[in-house]
């Protein structure tokens, strides 16, 4: 069932199409760019949780890799290598960069254009945070602990996993600072409040894989 | 009405002819909910120094550890990504590829390990 809204602005008539097959939570479409879909759910979103699985099964393969390794190989593991009170930190950072991304979001729901810009530089800043202490915990392993790609087998599978990680988190950055930038310009009014749920949803994604990692290639090997 | 007040009233329409189950949480409920991630992430790394105190603790870090991320994903997953408030059909493809990662690195751990631990 939908319902037609009428927007009036600067001569131009919007109308906002709400697809009851969604769960009625869509917060607006542009009708004039709405396409009709068979499943009645959003073609975007749907995208982009398909894109979402198929790193899923990304990330799967590469912590598959490295729980291979646990306990093989000479040179230094986990034990001789991790900081986990460290580590601790940069969860806690991308923990809190999801919540500054969700209150993006709800900002830009609720039409707050200036709250949508501080929480969007402020979960990009905190991703940029994460790099940095990804860039200085790697090169404390391999200027002191000795470890780096081509070391061992545990060198090889930890710093592709973690830096694909980065490289996603980077992606992730430089997309929310594109949105910032975009919001500056023309503003993200709440009928186009899907392009910061997509990009929150990509976002949320890395921070649920560092969890993953932090649990299963930090904590659990260096407990062992 | 402004721009900003129509898109509220708006918002507030929409609210008031969906289904409960569909309202978005408030602001208030995402920052308790990072809240608990942040106890959760301390305790994990708490009782990561148990065996310190006791080597009778160390069996159970493992279990420990995996159900404590397993909350906090759930949590995740469920209020920011609005998968528990999104269409199930999200959640199923979601799923569908979380089970076959889950299990590839079960599979891979067991090949190379065995089940135990």
């Amino acid at each position: 069932m939908a319902q037609a809204i009428a927007h009036g602005g600067g001569g131009q008539g919007e109308l906002t199409h709400q697809h009851g097959g969604d769960g009625g939570h869509e917060h607006g479409e542009e009708l004039e760019h709405a396409h009709p879909t068979s499943t009645g759910l959003n073609s975007v979103k749907m995208l982009m949780w398909t894109f979402i699985g198929s790193e899923c099964m990304l990330f799967g393969s590469l912590i598959a890799t490295y729980v291979a390794d646990v306990g093989f190989g000479k040179g230094p593991g986990p034990k001789q290598v991790f900081e986990i009170p460290y580590t601790s930190i940069s969860a806690f950072v991308l923990l809190i960069s999801s919540l500054t991304m969700v209150l993006a979001l709800a900002a830009c729901q609720s039409g707050n254009q200036r709250q949508l810009r501080i929480w969007l530089v402020a979960t990009a800043a905190l991703g940029l945070i994460f790099l940095g202490g990804q860039y200085f915990e790697f090169t404390t392993f391999k200027v002191d602990k000795g470890t780096w790609l081509d070391t061992n087998f545990f060198g090889s599978t930890f710093f592709t996993l973690t830096g694909f990680h980065g490289a996603h988190v980077t992606v992730g950055a430089i997309w929310l600072l594109s949105l910032w930038m975009y919001s500056l310009r023309k503003g993200i009014p709440s009928s186009k409040s899907l392009l910061v749920e997509i990009a929150g949803l990509y976002w949320h994604f890395v921070d649920i894989v560092w969890i993953v990692i932090f649990t299963v290639v930090y904590l659990i090997p260096t407990s062992r | 009405m402004t721009s900003h007040e129509l898109d509220s009233a708006l918002l507030e329409e929409q609210q008031l002819h969906v289904p409960h189950e569909h309202v978005h949480p408030k602001a208030r409920t995402y920052v308790e909910i990072a809240v608990v991630l942040a106890v959760i992430t301390i305790v994990e790394v708490g009782i990561f120094y148990l065996p310190d105190l006791h080597e009778a603790f160390r069996p159970f870090l493992l279990p420990a550890f995996l159900i404590l991320s397993a909350v906090k994903f759930v949590l995740v997953v469920g209020f920011y990504m609005h998968l528990k408030f999104d269409d199930p059909f999200f959640m199923r493809l979601f799923g569908f590829a979380l089970v076959i990662a889950v299990t590839v690195v079960t599979a891979i751990f067991a090949l190379f390990h065995g089940l135990y631990f």
